[in-house]
């Protein structure tokens, strides 16, 4: 039999909170790093830009008492704090919810890492985490979910549910790129050349590429340094490293290619979607796209992401009845 | 019994003043005494089935048994190996705690068991067809009409209705309890959704993993097979014409406390595991929602309960059933497993007359015996019960797993007069056991071998003209010291059982 679409649906966000907690994770131990070398007020800016990243700043800022200076007590609570999706162990929590649902989709071996991991977490204690503790912790977390994917990969069939995997985590990891390069890159195109936003140093682009785990193939590829130009050409077009968006969205419209083989030719508007979005970026050039408006180009990007997310659910998941009785 | 008392603390007290210093014994603590203890004999000495592993236990000692518990433990930890509690507010999902020895049966205990068990699941599933039909039994007074039509579980629905090869129940779990005499009785009958094969599969798995050495010096019969033979039971309930049927596992959902078993079957016979919400009912006929459309459904193994199956036909704001699912079931366009009404066959009251069932359509004794049950709406039965409250076990007939019981010899005043007032209110709804001496048997806790009482609950597939049942079954054990609750909602655990070839 066909894949149930409740199970679609597990799979496909138990894979999106898998990739939203290996993304947070990174970030945060990234930057962890990246502020021992920074002044405090340098700091306070570099944390806002970390909390806008992960969609924190705004609602935050008010509810919580604007957690702008870097606060131990703040960020353990972006680790471990149970209450929420946002944090860390709330989205593996997330993700361990919808693989206990599809324990039979996916392979013991793959449940049995999530479960793992999630227990590991929730046994930990964050009051004895210190700054140097959660580094380790947090790239130790890294590591679990990249285990976990090679798990995935190396012990599950190759099929549709596969699919829906790796369309959920391209599509998240394309919209954490698209975020984080709208953080970074955003203000100085916006104010260039003003005194109140200093031009970004080094630290800072290494600190973005690192967080897509990008620092080492950026430099293989372009050898005159790290400057903005070369990186939003790196994270938004290019074609092997698998943390750009466009090799984020060749994935997606090869997968859902797939999916709509596997499926029978259901799903029409998330391909023509998906493949609109991948045509963009196969097609564009990073001088055309930094002489527009940089910011509405990636909230752009985002938005065809989130698109192609509603096509996926009205051809596969949510479709009414009554159209499927007919067809 | 004062002998062998004597006789066994007398070694012990040998070993402990002669050898101060050597470690302690994993047994030294072993009470005996219970009316039939699995492993010791009246003499005190370990039975013949048990004599490898007792030797065993010696050399590895306590020290070693820990280490080995606690791999087990960490290993159902990971794989989720997990049941929920009801009525608890946080962390509800708890590992099953397995003890780490294994009970024992020879092949000639074994044998008897299974013929009782295939006699008795072909005298329950002709007794289910013709109380929704004829009704011979009730016409020649074997049974009484009044206790059929008024049991809780009898559903008026399945009259005249046709089940596929008359299989009304194809999953069953039995109780069992070893009495004083080493003979097995039958405490009841599971003939709805029972629970339990999971653990019995998952046990055995760990304890390969934990003790291998064992398994080469015991010929231990395999139960690995019980998915593979209960898919193709469910086969045979495929609505005819329907070659290839496709079969799923109805689940409450992940909330339920039986979950990790509905996933854990699905996944092991290769099916899929679908929620009340994944199905939908057209024209009489079940379709599951996929990916591709809708796809015809021919076979369900529901583990959601009677009244929760379908809201049309039953309790109406369940939101766990299929909406026409009981409509499509009498139109025959879909096998269930077990069918609706089986619940009427494992009342209490009316379990007291499956030996006469099996004397009635059989023509046969019935090979397990029942346990003596007092029927509390004879009105000399009910007198002596009511005088009796505090030596007998009082359990509401329609209710399992352990709730609505009262436990003569460990309840107080005020319990027993609560019962009391309710058997007068409803007689019918109750009935009474003697309290059983259940069998010890040896279980590793916290660092010395103790005995604990325990049950038996074997699983038996029947589909029509044959039976299986694996050799094996899930041992519950009662882990708190002198409880008699077995149930794993009541802080019962699970040990593995191993039933020896020849």
């Amino acid at each position: 039999m066909a894949m149930l679409s409740r199970v679609a649906d597990n799979l496909y966000w138990m894979a999106r909170y898998l990739e939203r907690a290996e993304q947070s994770a990174r970030l945060l131990g990234v930057n962890l790093n990246v502020m021992i070398e920074r002044s405090s007020a340098a700091a306070a800016g570099h944390w806002q830009r970390v909390l806008e990243a992960l969609w924190l700043s705004g609602g935050a800022k008010e509810e919580e008492g604007a957690p702008s200076v870097l606060d131990e007590r703040v960020l353990r609570d972006l680790v471990f704090a149970r209450d929420r999706y946002t944090s860390v162990f709330g989205c593996v929590a997330a993700a361990r919810h919808n693989a206990r649902q599809v324990r039979e989709e996916i392979s013991a071996e793959s449940w049995e890492c999530i479960n793992r991991l999630y227990l590991r977490m929730r046994g930990t204690d964050p009051a004895r985490a210190g700054a140097t503790q959660l580094f380790d912790f947090l790239q130790s977390v890294v590591e679990a979910l990249y285990l976990v994917r090679g798990t995935m990969d190396g012990t599950m069939s190759h099929g549709e549910g596969w699919r829906f995997i790796r369309v959920g985590q391209h599509i998240e990891r394309a919209m954490a790129a698209a975020r984080l390069l709208d953080v970074y890159l955003t203000p100085i195109e916006g104010a260039q050349g003003t005194a109140e936003t200093p031009p970004h140093n080094f630290l800072d682009w290494v600190g973005l590429l690192n967080s897509c785990s990008a620092f080492e193939p950026y430099c293989k590829s372009y050898a005159h340094g790290v400057e903005a130009r070369g990186i939003l050409e790196f994270l938004l077009l290019n074609a092997e490293f698998p943390h750009s968006i466009r090799y984020c969205v060749d994935c997606v419209q090869h997968d859902l290619g797939d999916i709509a083989i596997a499926a029978g030719q259901r799903a029409g508007r998330s391909q023509r979607l998906a493949g609109k979005l991948q045509a963009q970026l196969n097609f564009g050039h990073v001088d055309d796209i930094m002489g527009g408006d940089l910011g509405a180009y990636l909230r752009g990007i985002e938005q065809q992401c989130l698109e192609i997310h509603d096509a996926i659910y009205q051809s596969y998941i949510l479709y009414s009845l009554d159209d499927a009785l007919i067809a | 019994m004062e002998q062998q008392k004597k006789s066994r603390g007398e070694v012990v007290e040998l070993a402990l003043s002669t050898l101060d210093e050597q470690r302690r014994q994993p047994f030294d603590g072993y009470a005996l005494g219970a009316p039939y203890d699995e492993l010791f004999d009246r003499a005190a000495a370990p039975r013949p089935q048990y004599q490898i592993l007792h030797e065993r236990l010696q050399e590895l000692g306590p020290e070693e048994l820990l280490q080995r518990q606690q791999r087990a433990d960490l290993s159902f930890l990971n794989q989720g190996i997990t049941f929920t509690v009801y009525g608890q507010q946080e962390s509800t999902e708890r590992v099953m705690p397995t003890d780490l020895l294994p009970r024992i049966l020879t092949s000639a205990e074994w044998t008897k068991i299974e013929a009782g068990l295939t006699q008795r699941i072909e005298a329950l599933n002709l007794f289910l067809k013709d109380i929704y039909n004829e009704g011979k039994i009730l016409a020649d007074g074997v049974i009484p009409r009044e206790l059929v039509y008024s049991a809780q579980h009898y559903r008026r629905e399945m009259r005249e209705l046709v089940v596929p090869r008359d299989v009304y129940v194809a999953v069953c779990g039995s109780d069992l309890v070893r009495l004083p005499d080493g003979g097995f009785a039958v405490l009841e009958d599971n003939l709805r959704v029972p629970s339990g094969v999971s653990y019995m599969l998952a046990n055995r798995e760990v304890m390969k993993h934990v003790f291998p050495e064992l398994f080469r010096n015991y010929q231990v019969q395999p139960i690995s097979q019980y998915c593979q033979a209960l898919l193709a039971t469910l086969r045979l309930l495929a609505p005819a014409g329907r070659s290839d049927p496709t079969i799923v596992v109805l689940t409450p959902g992940i909330f339920n406390s039986a979950y990790f078993e509905h996933a854990f079957l699905a996944r092991q016979m290769g099916i899929q595991l679908v929620e009340g919400s994944d199905l939908a009912v057209h024209n009489n006929v079940v379709y599951a929602r996929t990916t591709a459309g809708l796809r015809r459904v021919d076979v369900i193994y529901r583990r959601v309960d009677d009244d929760f199956v379908d809201p049309l036909a039953f309790r109406a704001q369940s939101r766990l059933g299929v909406p026409g699912l009981f409509n499509a079931y009498r139109a025959g366009n879909v096998g269930l497993a077990n069918s609706i009404g089986t619940g009427v066959a494992d009342d209490k009251a009316v379990y007291a007359y499956v030996p006469k069932m099996i004397k009635y359509y059989l023509d046969a004794d019935a090979i397990l015996p029942n346990v003596e049950t007092y029927l509390l709406d004879d009105e000399k039965q009910c007198q002596h019960v009511l005088e009796h409250l505090e030596d007998l076990v009082v359990k509401a007939v329609g209710e399992s797993g352990g709730y609505g019981m009262l436990i003569g010899p460990h309840s107080t005043l005020r319990q027993r007069e609560e019962f009391r007032k309710a058997i007068l209110a409803n007689p019918r709804n109750y009935i009474a056991q003697p309290t059983l001496d259940l069998s010890c048997a040896p279980c590793f806790i916290e660092g010395a071998i103790e005995p604990r009482h325990v049950d038996l609950r074997p699983f038996v597939l029947y589909g029509g003209d044959r039976t299986t049942v694996v050799p094996g079954g899930l041992t519950r054990v009662a882990l708190r010291r002198g409880s008699l609750v077995v149930n794993s909602s009541q802080g019962g655990g699970s040990k593995d059982t191993w039933v020896l070839a020849n």
